[in-house]
């Protein structure tokens, strides 16, 4: 789905990743784990085309990730199957919860009322139906990964890039969210779980760490 | 597919977020095109008015001492057959002595051995006629044996013209600084919106959002700001000129078919300046 072939990128002339090399296929679940300021994130941006590599290829779908980016349409259509929990992925401080969820669905250009009807349907499953009238504010964090999970549901997202989804989560609710993410994954989603632990135990079909700027088994 | 309901939705979300800024920006709307209907109003009175003089303008044709009264019929003839020429009148030496005497006292013309008031007629007009038109009928008649001089009053209507024509061009000025304000104001209060924003249009852009999903509310704002502050400029504008009353003078109003376009004017200017304010948030 997703192929990184040796990609150099800066950032604010701090070298961040040299010759990476990666390959995410479709439907499987792995898990990336780095210290903080690793590139976790960057990897992240670069893979929905916010970043552009410094040398490198990346193809998404067989489709070189320049060439995507060069039609608003290819990457839009490209971001539309891309849900994110945690990192650049947020919820809309302005919206409730529910308008949150049907977010995507309504973007992906589902009729609003489809978009309307898989959000609660995707609330009632991540146990958010009790605050889906709420605004983000209002309600706890481990609720507003799982409002960002749902959203991705909501909108058949085939690709769940999950960015240290479980940081300053307690035990039970880190074990709620991954339990969440390995569901999706044996419902034929593809899963990337970026952390700075170790990342699930079960589920993943890949452990990879990032150092010195690639990745690694 | 562009969905009214939910710009409208997001229109209102946005309105209600940065409310201040929106109302901010919104008064500021008021407040100019307030001033641009006070300046219509007032051009269009005037340019009434100019048109009004120009519709009574007379002219006088004062004759020549030594043209014999025997030939005054025939002057008469050769008067009415200009164009546009109602009808004229003749006021003989001693019908303009005798207005003389009733407007500056009976003794006026004592110690004067003769009478010295030329014989004059004078012409009225079917309908305005423009300064140049009366400039070269003046010429005319001056070139007819007999007449002494032409007298229309040129120098009031001149003034009048002046004070028109300046207008228009004041007007033209001052509706291209209207239009550079109100282009202003909307491109500056939606650069601000977004800044506030930016956080929004990743996580929309991210979701797959197009340009348009981003653009339509702020172009809608735009739209509808300067539309209704431009109908609510004209309400009240309306409302406070329908307080005064100004004696022996009608004041002439643009129609509603004026007002609502002024309006949807305003209204493609306020879309304009929006889209200004908003493009550079727009890349991919």
């Amino acid at each position: 789905m997703i192929e990184f072939s040796r990609v150099d990128f800066s950032h604010r002339h701090q070298r961040i990743f040299s010759g990476l090399s990666l390959c995410l296929e479709k439907g499987t679940f792995v898990v990336i784990s780095g210290p903080a300021r690793s590139g976790k994130t960057t990897l992240v941006k670069l893979i929905t085309g916010l970043y552009t590599p410094d040398a490198g290829d990346i193809f998404v779908e067989g489709e070189h990730l320049a060439e995507v980016r060069k039609s608003n349409r290819k990457l839009r259509e490209w971001r539309r199957k891309i849900g994110g929990i945690g990192g650049v992925y947020s919820l809309l401080g302005d919206r409730t919860i529910l308008e949150n969820v049907s977010l995507a669905a309504e973007i992906s250009g589902i009729s609003p009322q489809l978009a309307r009807r898989n959000a609660v349907e995707a609330c009632g499953k991540y146990r958010l139906s009790h605050v889906a009238s709420h605004y983000p504010g209002a309600i706890s964090e481990v609720e507003r990964r799982a409002a960002l999970l749902a959203r991705s549901e909501a909108a058949r997202k085939e690709l769940i890039i999950a960015d240290s989804p479980t940081d300053g989560l307690d035990a039970k609710s880190a074990r709620f969210i991954n339990e969440r993410l390995t569901a999706l994954r044996l419902a034929g989603v593809t899963i990337l779980y970026l952390t700075s632990g170790e990342g699930p135990e079960n589920g993943p079909d890949a452990h990879l760490k990032i150092k010195d700027g690639n990745v690694a088994a | 597919m562009i969905r009214p309901q939910r710009f409208f939705r997001q229109l209102s979300r946005h309105f209600r977020r940065e409310k201040r800024l929106s109302v901010g920006s919104f008064m500021v709307l008021l407040i100019i095109l307030i001033l641009v209907d006070l300046f219509w109003v007032a051009s269009v009175n005037i340019n009434n008015q100019y048109q009004n003089i120009l519709k009574t303008a007379k002219m006088d044709v004062y004759l020549e001492e030594d043209l014999p009264d025997s030939l005054l019929a025939f002057f008469e003839v050769t008067l009415l057959q200009f164009e546009d020429v109602a009808f004229v009148d003749f006021t003989s030496r001693e019908a303009a002595a005798q207005m003389l005497r009733s407007e500056f006292g009976s003794n006026i013309l004592d110690g004067l051995e003769y009478n010295p008031l030329p014989r004059t007629y004078t012409i009225s007009f079917y309908k305005g006629k423009s300064l140049a038109d009366l400039d070269m009928l003046a010429g005319q008649l001056q070139n007819l044996e007999g007449v002494d001089t032409v007298d229309f009053g040129r120098e009031w209507i001149q003034k009048v013209e002046n004070v028109g024509t300046g207008l228009r061009r004041i007007g033209f000025f001052v509706g291209g600084i209207i239009l550079f304000v109100v282009l202003l104001t909307m491109a500056n209060t939606n650069r601000l919106t977004a800044r506030t924003k930016l956080q929004e249009f990743t996580q929309l852009r991210l979701l797959g959002a197009g340009p348009s999903y981003l653009l339509y509310p702020f172009l809608m704002e735009g739209f509808f700001s300067a539309f209704i502050a431009a109908g609510l400029g004209w309400f009240i504008l309306l409302t406070l000129l329908d307080q005064v009353s100004f004696i022996d003078f009608t004041l002439i109003l643009p129609t509603m078919r004026d007002i609502s376009l002024y309006c949807l004017a305003a209204g493609l200017t306020g879309t304009a300046g929006a889209y200004l304010g908003i493009r550079r948030f727009l890349i991919s």
